[in-house]
């Protein structure tokens, strides 16, 4: 398999991933790295870098203090910062440049936590993974750091975990699954991260059941499954789906078990062909299974989530452009973002779905809030006059 | 003597030191767009491909950005992954992905600019054998060994100035009865010089064909550049090409800058017709009406704060004079370093407007509203007239100039259009948030 690619993009790095997982939470993050990554990642995986403030900021790595090992000056940089913002943490992460190096993120955050007194992650992201491992990477990593010792205060408590906008976009859909479960006796405690706050992180123990609405979450899930106990649901609440990951989380809540509702779909040969993060595509699957009544198969090029996925759907690790369009060519219709139209055959029916981790700010506009609604509000499902296929 | 540590983010022009006012150190990036990038300025050659070799977090700004101009087909990829680091594979897969990708194109590309990244170079990664094994596989094709290494920007070269060069490396040598004395290019801009400047007329009016890739609407006119023997750069990015084509096909280099003092654009101008052959014209009317056009807009203006940034002009402090001497009330530049011929405006500004301040856009601070202002030192508002997209995102004002990189003004006629442009961003505002955030100014965008 190659990564390699002629006319679609790359998913945004594990970098990007960390940024937007910690965006919301009162920190301080900082990118070890020359410059590119900051522009890469306020431009186009940051949704919210204009109109919201956040301290995220990269170190302006030089070739000398690269060759040379020159640290202090991060290390100086870094302090000096945080005691003007007084962050509530710093997470450090890197670039490929530093990877190369060898950078020792555990001993550069060790030295800070002594000189700033606060709490430092130091998160070894090497800029070639994807989003999904720095988000993941940033939240357990935190939990660790934050989660305090608490235990379920009453059996319909859930968390929602993985909400980033690199997934779900801007467009009020945290906040609707938010009111979608209170409307159904369900108390959201924390959520993780969009619309969260540090504060809610720390009682993440406080819920009877996790819900994962991003692979970026599952790593957040295992490690409160391991010190809480506490099961995991996978699956985003959209479409007439949303009772059925509804049921989930009360079984889930009542048994202690995990489970994966947004696997239920056909998988296999399926005529529908949804590309995407696992959980979303896999959900969105689920879905429009129940509103079209045509089988639905998954692709997801992004290495994780295979928890989310049915026997059949294929999960690869690599953006392969020649494998998508192979997968693409044999699908009777095809769910994705637009960025993958050239890939997709002429006259294969295309319903376009913005993917911020894939598209940027490209297509924002086709991303959205479907929650607990019907699809066919937002789509049109006989996927009418929409053909994929190079113009 | 470097600039304190504590001197991040503002300092007043009699405490400044040049060309670094500020220390290095944490760096913010502001939501501004408009200036380009290495991919709209790759983007100019006609019929060339952009092919980057990079890690996804490197790929992912350069693809993007092709994507929002509705580029993709001129632009390919190949990832880099952990084993290909750790196994010493980095040159066996390039050669791999690559061929992969140009297998695949029909028709070949007239040139492939291929780009490596910091990482290949810290690997020792050998670029010019790897372009030259695809070159032997691909000869209709010309392989150019492009560069994107933002680790380098402060030793060499800059990714800019280095993609303005690789842009003409695709134009071969020509017999010396084929050169056309009468051909000039204007090189290594990224958009054209304003037509009615008084650098265009001078070509004209001497006879000479002026070439210039921001023009080129074939591969054909691009070749045709080699056959000309005078290249002129206006903005100090383009020398590094010029001195690339001066030592490998001959051309003769001239250097016009943009600049915003009489006397500086008048001995630009003088250096030209001495080397067209032909008198300088007289330039006084041209002067007289730049000055009377900086006058009107001082008069509808008033004393008015103005803010310019880096972005605007390589010349910004050289503006911040022009304006001062005309009576406008500059009190803030928005810069985090100087390039050498800013310096005697540095000292001028320093002599005559000690107070004026320079502000770091890189600086953390500035990523904070409440910071911004500098306890009231920097105006802040709509009451701010800003002269750049990070003036106005810096000094959030709705009042501002839109325009990168010079904008193609040029001379007294470039500041007469200034003037002007002054005058309409004061009396109408923009859609800040929108206009700063595009991307590259004046190329196609599909938000």
């Amino acid at each position: 398999m190659r990564n390699t690619a002629c006319s679609i993009p790359t998913y945004a790095s594990d970098t990007s991933g960390v940024c937007s997982a910690l965006y919301e939470l009162g920190g301080m993050t900082v990118v070890h790295d020359s410059s590119g990554c900051n522009s890469t990642y306020s431009t186009f995986d940051e949704p919210r870098w204009y109109d919201r403030e956040s301290l995220i900021f990269i170190t302006g790595l030089t070739e000398a203090e690269a060759i040379f090992g020159r640290e202090d000056r991060l290390l100086d940089d870094v302090a000096a910062a945080a005691a003007e913002f007084s962050p509530a943490f710093i997470a450090l992460c890197g670039s490929p440049m530093p990877f190369i190096l060898g950078t020792d993120y555990a001993a550069l955050a060790g030295e800070l936590e002594e000189r700033c007194g606060l709490p430092v992650l130091g998160l070894p992201t090497t800029g070639i993974r994807t989003y999904l491992s720095g988000a993941d990477l940033a939240w357990t990593a935190l939990l660790q750091r934050f989660c305090d010792d608490v235990r379920p205060a009453s059996a319909v408590t859930i968390n929602i975990l993985g909400a980033t906008p690199l997934d779900l976009g801007l467009n009020g859909s945290v906040d609707s699954m938010k009111a979608f479960f209170e409307g159904r006796g369900i108390t959201v405690n924390a959520c993780l991260a969009m619309g969260g706050s540090l504060a809610e992180l720390r009682r993440l123990g406080a819920a009877a059941a996790n819900l994962v609405v991003a692979s970026s979450g599952i790593g957040p899930a295992l490690y409160l499954k391991r010190r809480f106990g506490t099961p995991f649901v996978a699956g985003q609440p959209i479409g007439l789906f949303a009772e059925d990951v509804l049921a989930a989380l009360v079984r889930a809540a009542e048994s202690g078990t995990d489970m994966s509702p947004c696997s239920a779909h056909h998988g296999g040969e399926g005529d529908i062909l949804v590309a995407g993060e696992a959980v979303a595509a896999a959900s969105l699957a689920c879905a429009l299974e129940r509103e079209t009544g045509r089988a639905c198969r998954v692709f997801c090029p992004l290495g994780r989530g295979g928890e989310a996925l049915a026997a059949g759907d294929v999960l690869l690790d690599a953006e392969d452009e020649e494998r998508a369009a192979e997968l693409f060519a044999g699908a009777g219709a095809i769910v994705a973002d637009p960025l993958y139209r050239p890939v997709c055959p002429k006259g294969t029916p295309f319903l376009p779905l913005g993917h911020v981790a894939f598209s940027g700010r490209c297509h924002l506009g086709t991303i959205p809030d479907m929650t607990a609604r019907p699809l066919a509000e937002a789509f049109d499902l006989s996927f009418g006059k929409s053909h994929g296929g190079k113009a | 003597m470097m600039p304190d540590r504590k001197d991040r983010r503002l300092v007043s022009l009699s405490e400044a030191s040049f060309p670094e006012p500020f220390a290095c150190g944490l760096e913010f990036n502001a939501p501004v767009r408009g200036p380009w990038n290495i991919v709209h300025t790759g983007m100019l050659l006609p019929g060339g491909h952009l092919l980057y070799i990079c890690p996804r977090g490197c790929l992912r700004g350069v693809i993007m950005t092709a994507a929002e101009m509705g580029a993709m087909e001129r632009m390919s990829w190949v990832g880099v992954s952990e084993d290909e680091i750790a196994q010493g594979l980095l040159e066996e897969a390039a050669e791999k992905g690559v061929s992969a990708i140009v297998d695949g194109m029909q028709p070949k590309p007239r040139v492939l600019l291929l780009y490596w990244s910091c990482l290949h170079k810290f690997t020792s990664f050998d670029s010019a054998h790897v372009c030259a094994v695809l070159q032997g596989k691909y000869p209709e094709t010309r392989i150019v060994n492009c560069h994107m290494m933002p680790v380098m920007r402060k030793s060499g070269p800059s990714d800019d100035q280095r993609t303005r060069a690789n842009l003409y490396e695709a134009l071969g040598p020509v017999a010396e009865q084929e050169r056309e004395p009468l051909a000039v290019n204007i090189i290594a801009n990224d958009r054209p010089t304003d037509a009615n400047s008084e650098l265009m007329r001078l070509l004209r009016s001497a006879g000479r064909i002026v070439r210039d890739l921001t023009l080129c609407r074939s591969f054909e006119e691009y070749e045709a550049m080699a056959r000309s023997t005078l290249n002129v750069t206006t903005h100090p990015d383009a020398l590094y090409a010029a001195q690339c084509l001066e030592g490998r096909l001959g051309q003769r280099h001239l250097h016009v800058p943009l600049c915003y003092g009489p006397g500086e654009i008048r001995a630009g101008l003088a250096r030209l017709a001495e080397a067209l052959g032909v008198p300088l014209p007289d330039l006084d009317a041209e002067e007289d009406s730049a000055t009377a056009a900086l006058v009107a807009a001082r008069a509808e203006i008033g004393d008015v704060p103005v803010a310019i940034d880096y972005t605007v002009t390589p010349r910004p402090l050289g503006l911040a004079r022009l304006l001062t001497e005309a009576g406008f009330g500059v009190l803030v530049v928005y810069a985090d370093a100087f390039i050498e011929e800013e310096r005697a405006d540095f000292a001028w500004l320093r002599a005559h407007a000690p107070s004026m301040r320079i502000a770091a856009t890189l600086a953390p601070q500035q990523r904070l509203h409440r910071l911004r202002g500098n306890g009231g030192l920097v105006p802040l508002g709509d009451a701010v007239l800003a002269i750049g997209q990070k003036a106005a995102y810096m000094a959030e004002t709705d009042h501002f100039v839109n325009m990168v990189a010079g904008g193609g003004l040029h001379g007294f006629s470039g500041i007469r259009v200034l003037a002007g442009r002054l005058r309409e961003a004061w009396h109408n505002r923009k859609d800040r948030r929108r206009e700063i955030q595009l991307k590259g100014l004046g190329c196609a965008t599909c938000l």
